[in-house]
């Protein structure tokens, strides 16, 4: 169950950044279960906001040095 | 053959260069050479990128040719390029987010400011008000008409030469506050690198501060009707010695316009002065003899207003008509001017009523 779970997470990682070979599609569309996809989804949403957010925290420290 | 090795040579030299200039202007100020130099560090990123990316095509391309035998490969994937060419560009991004965010701070960076002054977009003129002195006033457009219409030649600063230039002091930080009175402009000096939309209601900020004395002109930049490409923007940065002097001098302008306003005018100077304000302040519209442009502007010769009552000729030009493109002009003329303006297109223009109005009875 966890192995599908994190192969789940990897297929929505890979979603993100819009990369996924033809292999791991039909392995998720065979086994993979929908709830599981959408809170894999929900879950990696909350992640890229708060990279993004530190990203931009990141980019104003070097500001600081910068300017 | 000679021909074109002229032109080639020709295209070479240094002053065709100048005349065709493509990039940005490196500006007059600290931060428009910050502005520039970020400019150039992203515009050679994106070369490199380029560089790299079309020489790899065409080379590819051009080595791996169906006349040379090759033969495509068919495969769906490659799961490590596609990473490689997702995180790279990421990173670049986030890099060059770095310095631009810097920039981005000192342009919205407005505080602490030692002069601070509004700029209000009219149709077609800037208006400049200093909020921390008593100075206020009107900035058109100053190029002759003849030149204009080709019965002149065209000087060098063509449509970019104003009566009122913005003055403002030397190596002291300007903020301006950009607004406008009734459509959309923009104020724009390539030079200081300050382009804003000048937008009724909204009031946008910049800042600027000039290190060396001098005349800078720029345009409105946002299309905003008939004139749109009549009211330049100059701006004359004067040392601070010079700038005190200015503000000083507009002072007792402001006395002495102030006493003016009580003396009794004639006729002919009423109508002398009138021409020069009509030219400045209505011709644009009205047109410089009178007759209007039938369906848009009414004309002034022969018209119900300018040929009827005195009172409601001063009104309409005081307060301007609601609904239509005659705006108020009561912040924009002095009591002199708006006396001179009546009496010259009630007394020119085709016009021969014969009465006169008197500064003292327009500011009553």
């Amino acid at each position: 169950m966890i192995g599908k779970c994190f192969k789940a997470l990897v297929s929505v990682i890979c979603a993100f950044i819009g990369v996924q070979s033809a292999k791991n599609l039909r392995y998720d569309f065979e086994h993979g279960r929908a709830t599981v996809f959408a809170i894999a989804g929900i879950l990696m949403t909350i992640t890229f906001l708060a990279a993004i957010y530190g990203l931009v925290q990141v980019v104003m420290m070097y500001v600081q040095y910068w300017g | 053959m000679t021909k074109a090795l002229t032109l080639a040579l020709s295209l070479l030299s240094a002053p065709a260069w100048a005349d065709w200039q493509i990039n940005m202007n490196k500006g007059v100020t600290a931060l428009s050479r910050e502005i520039f130099d970020l400019h150039m560090l992203i515009f050679w990123i994106c070369v490199v990128i380029g560089v790299a990316v079309f020489g790899v095509m065409f080379y590819s391309i051009f080595k791996f040719r169906k006349s040379k035998g090759a033969v495509s490969e068919h495969w769906h994937e490659n799961t490590t390029v596609e990473v490689v060419w997702t995180v790279i560009p990421s990173i670049i991004l986030i890099a060059m987010a770095i310095p631009a965010t810097a920039t981005l701070m000192d342009m919205y960076d407005t505080s602490e400011a030692d002069v601070e002054i509004q700029v209000t977009g009219y149709q077609w003129k800037w208006r400049y008000q200093y909020l921390d002195e008593d100075i206020d006033y009107f900035s058109n457009l100053a190029t002759p008409r003849e030149e204009i219409t080709n019965e002149a030649s065209k000087n060098p600063n063509y449509l970019l030469e104003v009566d009122n230039p913005l003055v403002i002091p030397a190596n002291k930080k300007v903020r301006f506050l950009i607004t406008a009175n009734d459509v959309i402009h923009s104020w724009w000096v390539p030079h200081f690198a300050v382009k804003k939309d000048a937008i009724p209601g909204f009031i946008n900020e910049s800042w600027v501060k000039v290190e060396e004395p001098g005349v800078y002109r720029g345009q409105c930049t946002e299309l905003c009707g008939k004139d749109h490409g009549f009211m330049p923007v100059v701006v004359e940065v004067k040392s601070e010695s010079d700038y005190q002097q200015w503000v000083s001098d507009q002072r007792a302008m402001k006395l002495a316009m102030a006493g003016e306003a009580s003396k009794e005018f004639s006729m002919d100077e009423l109508v002398a002065k009138g021409e020069g304000v009509y030219n400045t302040a209505c011709a644009g519209c009205h047109q410089p003899n009178g007759q209007g442009i039938p369906g848009a502007f009414p004309a002034i010769t022969g018209s119900t207003i300018a040929t009827g009552a005195i009172d409601a000729h001063v009104d309409i030009i005081v307060n301007g008509k609601p609904g239509t493109a005659m705006q108020a002009f009561k912040e924009q003329l002095s009591a002199v001017d708006i006396a001179a303006v009546v009496t010259y297109q009630r007394n020119a223009l085709g016009n021969s009523v014969g009465d006169l109005v008197q500064p003292n009875t327009i500011q009553n």
